[in-house]
């Protein structure tokens, strides 16, 4: 019985090195940014502690902080309509071939978000020529590129909270003599809200942390957060920029722990 | 109650997505695999006739053949560590019965979803040359200098792997919930060994979403962007590197468009062989049902 124990031990050593890799970048950004004696690079552990680094990020970080912010909340919103939409769809629909359809939704999530980004880029010079219609590095355009990556979380998260719910109480509402809008108002879409609110914060974390997409589709007056960072890593390091990463990895746990009240975590739309 | 079982209204719902995701997916995809069969003319003018000249570049020169095959193997090596690390953890999970389980769900979640840009800002902390990894390494006296992660194939691996580790145990994670624990029981008390309880029952039931979550983990390293490019540091070229500087520093679609188009071909590809493995599991998930079977159906 005593290699049984063993094992077991071993097996959950292993289960915590794994959670303390995955967490540790984490930990180390947000330690090191209340540093305030670090200038060149930044170190973990820090000797230090102080605000001074959240004092001293640059106007760019926060200007490109709200057009993050804009944009992807902007298409959280679309993505969360479109999403209930696809949603009752495919799932009240019963289509036949509806598994076709689920994937069919699910294609932006296969495909590399660097070539989205250059087919998005592309399109949006071939508009222009077109129509004369500026999209590249603009609001609109960033914000329908985010739908497309965003609306497969949204259409995930209802769709799975949708097949769960109890037919039986829709029928009870239509004995009852509700009409068909009535009880989809007053019975499907109360059951149904914190997915819907669930899956637009998928899509907004998505939206608001990405890189790959957002590289296209900014300019240098015109950047996300996270392209600025990623920026400020590969040709010049300043220690504000630990500081601004806290706070936008704050933001992303504040609204998983959000989706954790509404839905639980358990339900990953993927 | 007809009026509650007519799917047909429910049917125009459809209508709006649907013309969204064709305007906004069919058509510029079409366009943009179109863009990669036209020869480039500089300044972001396009050759009008169809040609092949794009792809031979590509598989004619050294550099980008050794780039597909750089790309490819990274992201082998990046998917076999994912499961070796991945399998035991998503096993001790799904055997877990407790709140603990929700809570380690969770933290693999909020992994999983927070930007890599700060997460990668953290790998190059700790693995930087007198970072905490490199001090833990010479303390062990194994290593006489600090080992070079940044800016190697190295640093990319331990990125990617963690980039993709908290997917690959949610995937598996369901898989393994498939096998009944008294299926495990019952061949424990027939004399099975440890060893061969694994071998012999575990693995061949979740064999096929094994290969199918591994092909995912595969494929979100074979197109990440973000961590190759970060932690290596400009000198590692995988594929997705090479598009954003052919679009970035060259200026030539076409170009890009034909690597993005392999890039795609062959995840898609892959993805479709994934699914349809995953598929096969939730096949038999249907035969053996688990409390979690419903929630964890929508992972795959």
């Amino acid at each position: 019985m005593s290699t049984e124990i063993v094992r077991r031990r071993l097996a959950y050593a292993l289960v915590v090195c794994v959670y303390i890799f995955l967490i540790s970048p984490l930990i180390v950004v947000s330690a090191s940014s209340f540093d305030s004696e670090v200038y060149f690079a930044a170190r973990f552990p820090p000797l230090s502690l102080g605000l001074k680094w959240y004092y001293e990020i640059p106007p760019k970080f926060w200007s490109a902080l709200g057009i993050s912010l804009t944009a992807a909340s902007i298409s959280s919103i679309i993505s969360g309509v479109l999403g209930v939409l696809a949603a009752l769809g495919i799932v009240r629909g019963k289509l036949p071939g509806t598994e076709l359809l689920r994937s069919f939704f699910r294609i932006p999530l296969q495909i590399p978000l660097v070539v989205t980004g250059v087919v998005f880029l592309q399109f949006y010079y071939g508009l222009q020529v077109l129509l004369g219609m500026t999209l590249a590095a603009t609001l609109p355009g960033l914000t329908i590129a985010y739908v497309f990556v965003g609306m497969p979380y949204a259409i995930g998260t209802v769709g799975s909270m949708l097949e769960r719910l109890n037919p039986r109480l829709d029928e009870a509402a239509a004995i009852l003599g509700c009409s068909r809008w009535r009880t989809f108002w007053w019975v499907t879409f109360p059951i149904v809200r914190p997915s819907i609110i669930a899956g637009m914060l998928y899509a907004f974390i998505v939206a608001f942390g990405d890189v790959p997409l957002s590289i296209f589709l900014s300019s240098p007056s015109y950047t996300t957060l996270p392209v600025e960072i990623f920026n400020t890593l590969q040709f010049d390091f300043n220690p504000s920029v630990l500081a601004i990463s806290t706070l936008i990895a704050a933001v992303s746990v504040l609204s998983l722990w959000l989706i954790q009240r509404l839905v639980g975590l358990d339900m990953i739309p993927r | 109650m007809t009026l509650v079982d007519d799917p047909g209204p429910w049917r125009w719902l459809l209508v709006i997505p649907l013309t969204v995701s064709f305007l906004l997916f069919a058509l510029p995809q079409a366009y943009f695999i179109d863009a990669s069969f036209h020869e480039n003319l500089g300044y972001g003018r396009i050759g009008d006739e169809w040609t092949l000249v794009n792809y031979v570049k590509i598989f004619t020169d050294p550099l980008y053949v050794g780039a597909l095959f750089k790309t490819i193997g990274l992201a082998a090596l990046s998917a076999s560590l994912c499961l070796i690390l991945g399998f035991p953890v998503s096993y001790v999970i799904a055997r877990m019965q407790s709140r603990t389980k929700s809570a380690l769900i969770g933290l693999l979640v909020a992994a999983m979803f927070i930007t890599p840009v700060v997460k990668d800002l953290g790998l190059i902390i700790l693995l930087s040359q007198n970072g905490v990894v490199n001090q833990a390494l010479l303390l062990t006296h194994l290593f006489k200098h600090p080992v070079q992660w940044l800016g190697s194939e190295a640093g990319v691996v331990v990125g990617l792997v963690h980039y993709t580790l908290p997917l690959i145990v949610l995937l598996l994670g369901t898989v393994i919930s498939t096998v009944p624990r008294s299926l495990e029981e019952a061949a424990h008390v027939h004399g099975a060994s440890r060893a061969r309880v694994f071998y012999a029952v575990i693995i061949p039931i979740v064999k096929p979403g094994m290969i199918g979550a591994t092909l995912m983990v595969f494929n979100l390293a074979m197109g990440a962007f973000t961590t190759p490019a970060l932690l290596g540091g400009g000198r590692v070229l995988t594929f997705a590197i090479l598009i954003q500087r052919s679009v970035i520093l060259d200026v030539d679609y076409p170009f890009a468009a034909s690597l993005s188009t392999i890039l795609l071909v062959s995840v898609f590809c892959l993805n479709v062989l994934a699914a349809y493995l995953m598929l096969r599991q939730s096949r038999l998930r249907r035969a053996a049902p688990s409390p979690s079977a419903a929630l964890v159906q929508k992972v795959a």
